[in-house]
């Protein structure tokens, strides 16, 4: 059973003369366990196609599963708990909250399940020396470089244990040496059981993962 | 426990960053609080007093008497041998007053001619028309001063809620006339620095020069309803004197007898029973041609609207502020709306980021939630201050709580509506 099974899905912003079809007839399907790459052109609808994914958005038509629940049917408070119980995202700029430190933000998915602060403290600490960021705990996002915000922003997509990962151009703001580390902690991940699924420009990337799926003007073309 | 504490330093941090405009806000709700609480505490006075009047004078209706004999009647009733009208009209009087179905009290606007001193022109008859030269003149030598004066008879005080502030009423030996002895007098508020108690004014009055004492000094929201004008007076202006009697039969005797049938019948029976009852006592003493009368129902006027008239300005003002307070906590809504929709847009990348982290839009919003219920409840914690200081009642302080709560309410409405109007979810990439 597929861990994600998107049929026809189709979003369409404006309407008339402006209408933009960003996601045509898409269909998709991801097993658990994957690692894939998602690859095309600047307004392909890569983007479109996470926030569908991560239910932040609801596509304008066609279907969306995620392990046979209907997460079009979901309600605001609902699609909430879905994202902060299945979902880790990680995006090109970090998404850090910058008056937070290290940990606080690392455990802000946990404050939203309601979790008490021993068990945030511990699943934080867990998370913080898997991504070795233990000494940077109470240090500010300001005081980090990229690759640190990088690992605190995976960090704190992973502290839930998520089903599955959404990556939007990880590395997109990070040198190559960064850059290949958090592919590394990806691939661990990935190997440990996490569902991974990266929105990428960068070949490299997409060679390391183990499915590449290409949009062109809101069509799967290759997969 | 710990999504508080993480609020608490989301609080402290928009409180750091907004620190005029936040105490701003608060300041805005105290002012709009606390001139509702004052509004709401003024028609709550208005209301009791509609209640209370109610109470008190229930279904009654006010029914105007006065005589209206011819010239020629008149005359005759004057003439030292004619006593034989004035004791039937003393007997209508007095079975008037004892019938228990009834309240009837003497209320005549007559002014006096003071001499002994000169009256500020807001006393003198005519002043509010723009008369009050012609009050003032020469006569026999001396200057007179044609002076606002209403004399009443004892119930006037009972039914019309008056009372001497300072000093005393009358009391019953003060209604009677005894040539030589002074009248006491009553002063209205607006004499309070013009006469003092224990003064004696010099005047003439129905022809016979008087001397009055003053004894008391009304109070200030002292008002009479004035038949002439068909509206109520304040007595402030006015020299309050007793509907005198006299135990003789001879001229001024006749006059204030006459004058006593100036007044107003009470009743609660309906105008026809009232009618009956009144002509029915003139048919009694043989006066039932005497041109005594009690007025028609046209020309009456019931509880209700004397209280309406008494109340109106007082009720129309209230609404007028009643509309200035609702436009007032309409701007007090849209501009905390406004203000804190902008502190959402401010940080509208941490919502979204907040958003990927799984947080319900309840929880989203919920610094700017309790932002919304600090502003508010710290300035009705103000505003209560200021109407404890102002003496308003509980259940005013606990109306503008009430107002309170439902604003902030209205204004978190708004937020959401915001929040879902806004796209947090471009933190993603952006629309293709």
């Amino acid at each position: 059973m597929s861990l994600i099974r998107l049929e026809k899905i189709e979003m369409v912003y404006g309407s008339g003369e402006t209408r933009v079809d960003a996601l045509r007839q898409l269909d998709l399907e991801v097993e658990r366990g994957e690692f894939i790459a998602i690859m095309g052109k600047s307004g392909c609808g890569k983007s479109t196609l996470l926030n569908i994914l991560g239910a932040v958005t609801k596509p304008t038509g066609g279907s969306y599963l995620f392990d046979e629940l209907s997460v079009n049917q979901l309600t605001a408070g609902s699609a909430a708990a879905f994202r902060n119980r299945k979902i880790g995202f990680v995006v090109q700029h970090f998404a850090l909250i910058k008056d937070l430190t290290v940990k606080e933000n690392i455990g802000l998915p946990l404050v939203y399940q309601g979790c008490r602060k021993k068990e945030i403290a511990k699943r934080v600490s867990e998370v913080l020396a898997l991504l070795e960021l233990e000494d940077k705990a109470n240090c500010y996002p300001a005081q980090l470089s990229g690759g640190q915000c990088q690992r605190t922003a995976i960090a704190r997509a992973v502290v839930t244990n998520p089903e599955i990962i959404l990556a939007d151009e990880p590395t997109g703001a990070l040198d190559e040496e960064n850059g290949k580390n958090i592919m590394r902690i990806f691939s661990e991940l990935n190997q440990k059981g996490t569902t991974i699924l990266v929105v990428t420009h960068d070949k490299e990337i997409a060679e390391k993962c183990n499915r590449t799926v290409v949009l062109k003007d809101g069509r799967i073309v290759a997969s | 426990m710990i999504y508080m504490r993480w609020l608490a330093k989301r609080m402290a941090s928009l409180f750091s960053m907004h620190r005029v405009l936040i105490p701003l806000m608060i300041v805005l709700v105290s002012c709009g609080m606390s001139i509702l609480g004052l509004v709401m505490n003024q028609g709550q006075a208005v209301e009791e007093s509609i209640a209370d009047y109610s109470d008190t004078y229930g279904r009654k209706t006010y029914y105007f008497t006065n005589e209206g004999l011819s010239d020629m009647t008149y005359y005759q009733y004057l003439e030292d041998e004619n006593v034989g009208l004035y004791h039937s009209i003393l007997q209508f009087r007095n079975a008037l007053l004892a019938d228990s179905r009834i309240s009837f009290f003497t209320l005549m606007n007559q002014p006096v001619e003071i001499y002994s001193q000169a009256v500020p022109e807001m006393f003198l008859d005519g002043y509010e028309e723009g008369n009050a030269d012609s009050s003032v003149f020469d006569f026999e030598g001396r200057t007179l001063y044609l002076t606002k004066a209403l004399q009443v008879s004892e119930a006037f005080f009972r039914e019309m809620n008056i009372k001497a502030e300072k000093g005393r009423e009358f009391q019953e030996p003060d209604y009677i006339y005894k040539q030589g002895e002074k009248i006491p007098v009553i002063i209205g508020s607006g004499y309070e620095d013009v006469f003092q108690i224990g003064d004696v004014i010099g005047c003439n009055y129905l022809f016979e020069d008087v001397s009055l004492e003053v004894i008391g000094i009304l109070q200030k929201d002292a008002f009479f309803y004035d038949s002439m004008n068909g509206d109520f007076k304040s007595c402030e202006r006015y020299l309050l004197m007793p509907a005198l009697q006299s135990a003789d039969d001879d001229f001024f005797g006749k006059v204030m007898l006459l004058q006593q049938m100036k007044g107003i019948l009470i009743s609660d029976l309906g105008y026809p029973q009232t009618k009956e009852l009144f002509d029915g006592l003139l048919y009694e003493f043989g006066i039932k041609q005497s041109g005594i009368y009690m007025s028609d129902p046209a020309a009456t006027i019931s509880a209700a609207n004397l209280l309406n008239t008494y109340s109106s300005m007082t009720q129309e003002v209230s609404k007028q502020f009643q509309m200035i307070v609702a436009l007032l906590l309409l701007f007090v809504v849209l501009s905390i709306a406004s203000v804190l929709c902008g502190f959402i847009r401010e940080r509208k990348y941490e919502y979204g980021i907040q958003m990927l982290c799984g947080a319900k839009p309840i929880q989203i919003l919920g610094d700017m939630l309790l932002l919304d219920f600090v502003i508010l409840l710290s300035g009705w914690m103000i505003a209560g201050g200021v109407l404890l200081i102002n003496f308003c009642s509980k259940g005013s302080i606990l109306a503008t709580f009430l107002v309170t709560v439902l604003l902030a309410v209205l204004i978190a409405a708004v937020l959401f509506g915001y929040l879902y109007r806004m796209d947090v979810g471009e933190i993603i990439g952006g629309n293709e």
